[in-house]
């Protein structure tokens, strides 16, 4: 620091970190820009806003001197505090708002979050058009600006108990009206209900929702992109405005994201016929009779979940091989996915799918990246209709069980560059399914992330080949019994019962760089050269040391293992012997 | 085509226009001075041997899918592809590197921002303030009071 070319050289540096820290603090945790607030006045400045930027931790005691530099913030309440005041009067600038509350009542929403101050008497009386009559309530608050509705704000999510649900977008719309809430572009609303374990509590009645409320919410915030609703009854009105022809009138053709919970076709279809430009849609239907609908209205989907509440509405198992009722029971599934060619992801819950529907999705939708099927039934043969025919696809998440046979698959090319692979579990007896899922995940060179969630009928060849398996043995010599069983003819017994796991992370964290075999071999191939994370579940003890020593070695971006005991990204680095990424 | 570049010390780099065209103001200087391309594109921020990385950089990644301007910092959250060239190339000194984030920065090379910024993020990771300002010889001006405010301030945040 003493020549004049050093400080320059200082200084220059110091501008760099001024004007790029947002982009460098978006690579770092919270406590790393924390140290870096504590170096000096200088970098306090500069980092200080970086750290406050996105709150989603406890509010603080003061937010009078750093509210204004929160962006994003995510609250969670189970009952409303004094919090809530001090945000709402002091983070000014926020962009997005995460704000979830299951013990609020109606009137105190009002008045902490949308800062209603007095409350008209007789709440429970005033009906949805005694709301629209009353005088501009949030005028009544002129000194205090509220950061719940702020013109800055461009994204909402509220997660609230069916009281204040039932009121939310109607006091939404009227806080738009009295020049609130300007820079909306998302909207999230979700009924969030506690469900007590103790029997005598009543449970809140779920909250209901008209179609003509959302049609006027819609109408008074035009600008929104997204929108959303779940987990509540949307029904369309009763009486005299079922009279009214609802379908006319504007469309919202800003809306590419939707996410609704019709209670039946009709509602949807409503909401169908005025958004022309969805692109993303989500599904919580009540029946299962709104497939046509989509394809109608939905033809140029990128994105479709569709998930059922309940296994009551869901559909009947099919025979895999009775292709004959499949394709009678499916015909709108089938018939969906041959109009909806740009399908990049497509998720499903507890909803079975069949061979033939899988079939029709591979075929008609060549840009599938993505297919998640969780808490249901799948076909495997579907599934391995796929991974041969999808040659986009790079996400797969399964809930089934795969045997044998699955991986094997008459040993046909499975042509799909998968990058993650998430299954329920694996169960393999036979050598020549260990050999072949072996073989499929190490064809899978972009492979980042392999979870299975049940592992306990695998064997650790089948992730190591004969070559890993000998590097091993010779890695871990002093542990030869257990090693041995490496090489063991019967698949179900090659694990170790006696070593203690406890033994294995002392070694690990003592490690250093050392090994306590022999060294290292020069060069590795990697066989897995892209996996970043590797977790099977339920696997029992397992593990000479060297086992971890070698998929460290043979998979060169690891970040997290979990076999019998989990490393971190700390113990990987430090088996690999370097304690920061870049030196 | 080629396009020539100068750099602030008047050294001149002929390269292929496609490789210049990685930097943005490059790329938008040629569309604006598209009849005047005889004279090298001056570089005013920018040393020879930086100007020389940044090239050697653009070289290699002449053919990579462009970064899309408006994404967002949630997005680079995730992990960037970062390959075994890259580790090469970001094995030099620290100020060598911080002068590049500098270049890539008045030269818009967005891909080279993005791997300096994750260079810089992780010389900083894991470290403690004391280590931090032993690195970069920086004196420590609070007193305790004053740490121990912000400290107080912060307890109020932790997760």
């Amino acid at each position: 620091m003493n020549s004049v070319g050093q400080q320059h050289q200082s200084q220059s540096q110091r501008l760099a970190l001024q004007e790029l820290g947002c982009h460098i603090a978006s690579f770092l945790a919270p406590e790393d820009i924390f140290a870096c607030c504590l170096v000096s006045k200088q970098w306090y400045q500069d980092w200080n806003p970086l750290y406050w930027k996105d709150v989603i931790r406890k509010v603080p005691k003061d937010l009078s001197r750093h509210g204004h530099l929160i962006r994003n913030l995510d609250l969670s309440f189970s009952q409303p505090s004094d919090k809530l005041a001090r945000v709402r009067e002091h983070s000014l600038n926020l962009r997005s708002l995460k704000l979830t509350g299951y013990g609020f009542t109606r009137s105190n929403f009002e008045e902490e979050v949308l800062g209603i101050r007095s409350a008209p008497t007789a709440e429970a009386e005033v009906t949805e058009e005694g709301l629209q009559d009353l005088e501009n309530p949030f005028i009544l608050n002129p000194g205090h600006r509220n950061a719940y509705l702020s013109n800055t704000l461009h994204s909402l999510e509220l997660s609230v108990p069916p009281e204040v649900c039932s009121v939310l977008l109607s006091r939404l719309a009227q806080a738009r009206r009295a020049g609130l809430l300007q820079g909306l572009r998302s909207f999230k609303g979700r009924q969030a209900i506690v469900y007590y374990t103790c029997i005598e509590v009543d449970y809140p009645e779920s909250c209901t929702q008209e179609i003509s409320n959302i049609l006027a919410f819609l109408d008074t915030f035009p600008e929104l992109t997204s929108f959303s609703l779940l987990n509540l009854n949307i029904v369309r009105d009763t009486g005299e405005i079922t009279a009214k022809p609802i379908c006319i009138g504007r469309e919202y053709v800003n809306i590419t994201k939707l996410e609704i919970c019709p209670n039946s076709l009709q509602e949807f279809e409503v909401l169908a016929t005025k958004m022309p430009n969805v692109v993303e849609l989500l599904l919580q239907p009540k029946e299962s009779n709104l497939i046509p609908v989509i394809q109608q209205h939905f033809s140029n989907l990128t994105s479709l979940s569709f998930y059922m509440d309940d296994h009551e509405y869901s559909y009947d198992l099919v025979d895999d091989y009775d292709i004959a009722s499949q394709r009678d029971i499916y015909k709108d599934w089938i018939q969906l996915f041959s109009e909806l060619p740009n399908l990049e992801k497509f998720k499903t819950r507890m909803i079975f799918m069949p061979q033939l529907v899988l079939e029709s999705l591979a075929r008609s939708c060549p840009k599938l990246k993505s297919f998640k099927a969780v808490e249901q039934f799948t076909s495997l043969l579907g599934v391995q209709f796929m991974l041969r025919c999808c040659t986009a696809l790079k996400d797969l998440h399964v809930s089934m069980v795969c045997p044998d046979d699955f991986f094997i698959d008459n040993h046909q090319p499975w042509k799909a560059p998968l990058e993650n692979l998430h299954l329920a579990e694996v169960s393999l007896k036979y050598s020549e399914g260990v050999d072949m899922f072996r073989k499929r995940i190490r064809h899978w060179t972009r492979l980042k992330s392999l979870r299975i969630g049940h592992a306990f009928s695998m064997s650790i060849k089948s992730l190591l080949d004969s070559e890993d398996c000998r590097a091993v043995s010779e890695e871990t010599r002093s542990f030869l019994p257990w090693t041995e069983e490496l090489y063991d003819k019967e698949d179900g017994s090659n694990r170790s019962r006696n070593r203690d796991s406890i033994d294995l992370i002392y070694s690990v964290s003592n490690a250093k760089g050392s090994r306590s075999g022999c060294a290292a071999p020069a060069v590795v191939a990697p066989h897995y050269p892209c996996l970043e994370e590797l977790i099977l579940e339920c696997v029992p003890k397992v593990s000479p040391e060297g086992i971890y020593w070698r998929m460290v070695d043979i998979m060169p971006r690891l970040r997290s293992l979990q076999l019998d005991i989990t490393l971190s990204e700390k113990d990987i680095l430090k088996m690999r012997g370097c304690t920061v990424p870049i030196t | 085509m080629k396009v020539t570049l100068e750099s602030s010390d008047g050294q001149v780099f002929t390269v292929d226009k496609e490789v210049a065209e990685l930097s943005v103001i490059i790329k938008e200087m040629l569309v604006i001075e598209q009849a005047n391309q005889d004279h090298p594109i001056p570089l005013l921020n920018v040393g020879a041997v930086e100007l020389a990385k940044v090239i050697e950089y653009c070289e290699h990644h002449r053919n990579d899918p462009t970064i899309d301007d408006d994404e967002d910092y949630d997005s680079r959250k995730k992990p960037i592809e970062m390959d075994d060239w890259d580790k090469q190339f970001t094995i030099v000194n620290k100020e060598m590197m911080f002068e590049l984030i500098l270049a890539a920065n008045s030269m818009q090379v967005k891909p080279l921002l993005h791997l300096g910024c994750r260079y810089a993020a992780d010389i900083v990771k894991r470290m403690s303030p004391t280590e931090i300002r032993d690195l970069f010889q920086i004196d420590d001006d609070f007193t305790p009071e004053e740490q121990d405010k912000i400290e107080w301030e912060k307890q109020w945040t932790k997760l």
